[in-house]
């Protein structure tokens, strides 16, 4: 009726979930509330990970964060009594009214920031640009702000009941489909963009320094959080 | 021998036996061997290059007599430039021969003079300072170099005047000497700024080059020769800088003989020298410089005449030489000049060894009245003491005579000289001759006055052979500039003229043979006859020589050096005193310590509020990170 | 005002920069309202994935993968800091029995 596609429609959906869930997650008294809709509010985003075609980021991001880190969270917050806060957020004092101030001038300026920047490179905000290849130049093409159609839409209401087109269909059914081979390890050029090929591809070429440089940081991380969490006498004391 | 290395060890060997002995070597009294022989030896080092430098000097042709090195460029800014260059010439292998040669011997002599001091090892690297500082001062080949050198040397004696420093006198006598030297050194700056913006180089060869075409009146080289002149007189203590000197007999007296005598004080002389070309050219400079040359000999001459500290008639008998070395370069006699000062430098410090030698022999008795007959007790001591007396008072065939004579003679014939200039010169002299005749008189002739406890004893061999070989010298050194009229006849050239011919300016004079024969023959009678005279007093009739009482305001003056000094404390450096007091009153506490608490009480206010904003309150801290970047984003909007 | 309604419902990049703009802001709220350290450290988390979000979004729009690199390393990055994080509230907790922030004011002055 408007134009509007299915991907519109989940991205709004999901959007209007992952707000909401965000909102709970700062409103909510209880801790665990808020952690439990922190944890929904990162399934939602991975499902918008999953509609920009960043697969492994999409699954990335349900198993590590919502299913690690957020586990973690509520672990530690299991781990706490925390019977007698009482938190009051939502009393008007000037400070309070000057933070959400401030915040919302600063979502607007970003809002803004984001959209000038977008229409500066574009030209007109409502273009639909063809999609580019990997290679090109930043500066030399537009932004696109349209999702490069990947396949196009079959009018159903369009009718096939002609005689020669339905006799090529035919012949087109008896054509050999030739499956790809499954041992056959797609290469570069073939690999979809945003699948774990290219993205491994890239990480482990351009960004291996960086790589090796966050699993030494992880170490670190690990080391630390072990010898701050640790109580005095160390397990074989018994605390 | 390359002559690159020969200079470089010449300079370098005393500046390692100042960092060997000032560094490594322990102070105490034990070490005085140990640093008196590194001392001694780096100073016999240099000795050799020195030689060995004279030797290059003389297979040169004499006409090319320059052996110049350049070591490194040392300044280089705008239209300035001065390099780091060491440049031995005929002027310079004289000068070198008598600090090395000279410096040497009195360190020998040091050894046995501080060896009951208790930091025997700091005196010997400021001794090797002051050679290494002296050396760079006459070998430099452009002002900068030799005023690096001058200053040093100001150092030097600055830090040996006032060596035994826990005495206040004794330190306030070292900084009398640093500050008066100072003077003359903003002096000596001054003529060298002027010597720059006039010709635009302050390098020696570069100078001779272009001021033998400049004018002859009151213009800018006069200036500046006046300004260098300054600067002399407070390095060589003539008139009104000279007040220094005898308090610098505060040191231990083998400082006096080294700086006092034979080196330091001639620097102002060397440079006239050095720079001939520049003086000649400005007669109306010359003029000043013989003048006051002549008159301070005369002065301080007659200060000496009623002196009763050993040292201190020494002190004065060297301002008064160093008046006659002015004189004679004032008169465009700058070989003669030279010549005075190579004898005066072998007598003068043969005297203060001598005189160390008394003093240390009569146990740090310094007043001749409390002496006497100590021919027979110290018969060394004497008998080189008897050489160097007879040089100084000019007796014929001493070093002192010929040189002296040089000196009067042409002042008498020189066209920049004058018969009046001749006639203080001779009174200079006779007043030389009396009282060293009664120096004598009262320390080694006559009844000893010694004090029945005080153990009288010669000094060890260590400070005799110097003492020794000076007054060999002192006999002999002045047989290289034997004057025509003598030499002629005898078929002596003077060594010492043709020597230094090529590189000075030649101011001839006018006057015939029998001229000369006549004014030698007046100026040594005249001498004997005082000298006879005091002899006469001192020894014979030691009774007239007590004060008569009409005479004794005269005496009064004289013996407190015409108080100078005290004439010179109530004009310029009380008032100046008390300047410094006031202004330091009201400037400094008034107004720049009002300023600089102004600024640093706003500081501390300002702190004061700021740390309000610090309340622990983490979230805030976080809100004031938000306003920031509402900011940032407000400022990348708006672009 | 003439809105193009189409140019709302039809999405394009804008979208998802205005969607992440808003999930940070949110997170900020939250680290400067809320009082519980553990909260505090959620909406660190909240924000972080707001940048995710554009990361990705970016990266999309401009065919380019490196994107995506970030985003990996941002997950990595966040992980670590909110174990240390915890750890450290876990060890204050131990010591005073409770994480409300407005207790520790030491910095004061």
């Amino acid at each position: 009726m408007l134009g509007i596609t299915p991907e519109d429609m989940l991205f709004h959906t999901f959007a209007g979930i992952a707000t909401i869930g965000a909102i709970l997650v700062v409103l909510v008294r209880n801790p665990i509330y808020s952690a439990l809709f922190l944890a929904l509010t990162m399934c939602v985003l991975g499902a918008i990970f999953f509609t920009l075609e960043a697969y492994f980021v999409s699954v990335a991001q349900i198993t590590v964060y919502a299913g690690a880190v957020m586990v973690l969270f509520v672990m530690v917050l299991m781990l706490f009594d925390l019977k007698h806060e009482h938190e009051d957020i939502f009393r008007i004092t000037p400070l309070n009214l000057s933070k959400i101030l401030a915040v919302a001038v600063m979502c607007g300026f970003l809002v803004g920031t984001g959209w000038l920047a977008v229409s500066a490179v574009n030209g007109n905000p409502g273009a639909h640009v063809a999609p580019q290849t990997v290679a090109q130049d930043l500066e030399k093409k537009e932004l696109p702000n349209e999702l490069p159609a990947k396949q196009t839409h079959i009018n159903p209401d369009e009718d096939f009941t002609n005689a020669e087109d339905a006799a090529l269909i035919d012949e087109a059914k008896k054509e050999e489909v030739v499956l790809p081979d499954p041992n056959v390890v797609a290469s570069t050029s073939d690999a979809e963009f945003g699948s774990t090929v290219s993205l491994s591809r890239r990480l482990f070429s351009k960004y291996v320094f960086a790589f090796e440089a966050v699993s030494l940081l992880l170490l670190v991380a690990i080391v630390g959080a072990v010898a701050l969490a640790k109580s005095k006498g160390g397990t074989h004391h018994g605390g | 021998m390359s002559t690159s290395l020969l200079i470089s060890v010449l300079l370098l060997s005393p500046l390692v036996g100042f960092l060997i002995n000032g560094l490594f070597v322990k102070q105490n009294n034990k070490n005085y061997k140990l640093a008196g022989f590194i001392a001694t030896l780096a100073s016999t080092v240099s000795f050799v290059c020195a030689a060995l430098l004279y030797c290059q000097l003389l297979k040169l042709e004499p006409q090319a007599r320059k052996i110049h090195e350049v070591f490194f460029n040392w300044i280089n800014v705008a239209d300035f430039k001065a390099n780091m260059g060491f440049m031995v010439d005929p002027i310079n292998a004289i000068m070198i021969m008598i600090i090395t040669g000279v410096g040497s011997l009195i360190h020998l002599y040091s050894v046995g003079y501080m060896s009951h001091d208790a930091k025997p090892a700091k005196f010997f690297a400021y001794l090797n300072l002051f050679l290494f500082n002296m050396l760079i001062l006459v070998l430099g080949d452009n002002l900068l170099v030799m005023f690096v050198g001058w200053e040093g040397v100001g150092l030097c004696s600055y830090l040996l005047i006032g060596f035994w420093f826990q005495d206040p006198e004794k330190a306030a006598a070292g900084m009398k000497a640093f500050i008066t030297n100072r003077i003359g050194d903003a002096g000596f700056l001054l003529g060298l700024f002027l010597i720059f913006t006039t010709f635009g180089t302050i390098d020696f060869q570069e100078l001779a080059k272009i001021t033998y075409q400049t004018d002859m009146g009151w213009g800018a080289l006069t200036l500046a020769t006046l300004f260098l002149f300054v600067g002399a007189t407070g390095k060589s203590a003539q008139i009104p800088l000279y007040v220094w000197l005898p308090d610098a007999m505060a040191g231990p007296t083998p400082v006096s003989a080294l700086i006092h005598a034979a080196t330091m004080v001639t620097a102002g002389i060397y440079m006239i020298v050095r720079l001939n070309f520049m003086f000649v050219a400005a007669p109306n400079t010359m003029m000043i410089i013989a003048c006051v040359g002549a008159a301070t000999a005369l002065f301080a001459a007659t200060i000496g005449l009623f002196q009763y500290d050993i040292k201190k008639i020494l002190a004065y008998s060297t301002v008064s030489q160093l008046g006659f070395m002015f004189l004679a370069v004032g008169v465009g006699a700058f070989g003669a000049g030279l010549f005075h000062l190579m004898t005066h430098a072998f007598f003068k410090a043969l005297m203060f060894l001598g005189a160390g030698s008394v003093i240390h022999g009569m146990h740090e008795e310094q007043d001749v009245r409390k002496m006497g007959g100590l021919a027979k007790k110290m018969p060394i001591t004497y008998i080189t003491f008897l050489v160097g007396w007879l040089a100084i008072i000019g007796t014929p065939l001493f070093s002192g005579f010929f040189s002296k004579d040089e000196i009067l003679w042409k002042a008498y014939s020189s066209p920049l000289g004058s018969k009046a200039l001749w006639v203080v010169g001779v009174l200079a002299a006779m007043c030389t001759a009396f009282y060293m005749t009664r120096l004598m008189a009262l320390t080694f002739w006559g009844k000893s006055r010694v004090n029945a406890s005080v153990h009288v004893h010669e000094s060890p061999l260590v400070m005799t052979i110097p003492l020794i070989i000076l007054a060999i010298l002192s006999l002999v050194g002045g047989w290289v500039g034997i004057p025509a009229v003598i030499g002629e006849h005898f078929h002596i050239p003077n060594i010492l003229e043709h020597w230094l011919h090529p590189v000075i300016a030649e101011v001839s004079g006018h006057g015939s043979h029998l001229e000369e024969w006549l004014t030698m023959g007046a100026s040594v009678c005249l001498a004997a006859l005082s000298a006879g005279t005091a002899y006469y007093l001192y020894v014979k009739r030691p009774e007239l020589t007590a004060v008569k009482p009409n005479l004794k305001a005269v005496h009064n003056i004289i013996h407190n050096k015409y108080f100078v000094d005290e004439a010179y404390f109530a004009t310029i450096i009380k008032p100046l005193v008390q300047l410094s007091r006031g202004l330091w009153a009201f400037v400094d506490v008034k107004i720049v310590d009002r300023t600089t608490y102004l600024i640093t009480d706003f500081v501390k206010g300002t702190g004061n509020g700021l740390r309000l904003m610090t309340n622990g309150n983490v979230q805030q801290y976080a809100l004031y990170i938000i306003f920031g970047i509402v900011v940032s984003l407000a400022f990348v909007f708006m672009r | 005002m003439a809105v193009d309604f189409n140019s709302i419902i039809h999405v394009g990049l804008n979208h998802y920069l205005i969607l992440s703009a808003v999930l940070f802001s949110i997170g900020v709220l939250g680290v400067l309202m809320r009082r519980n350290a553990i909260v505090i450290l959620m909406s660190i988390e909240l924000m972080l994935n707001a940048v995710n979000l554009v990361f990705v979004a970016f990266s999309k729009y401009n065919q380019n993968i490196d994107g995506q690199i970030m985003v990996f390393f941002v997950m990595t990055i966040a992980a670590a800091e909110a174990a240390v994080g915890l750890a450290i509230a876990v060890a204050i907790y131990k010591r005073f029995k409770e994480v409300n922030i407005s207790r520790f004011e030491n910095l004061k002055g």
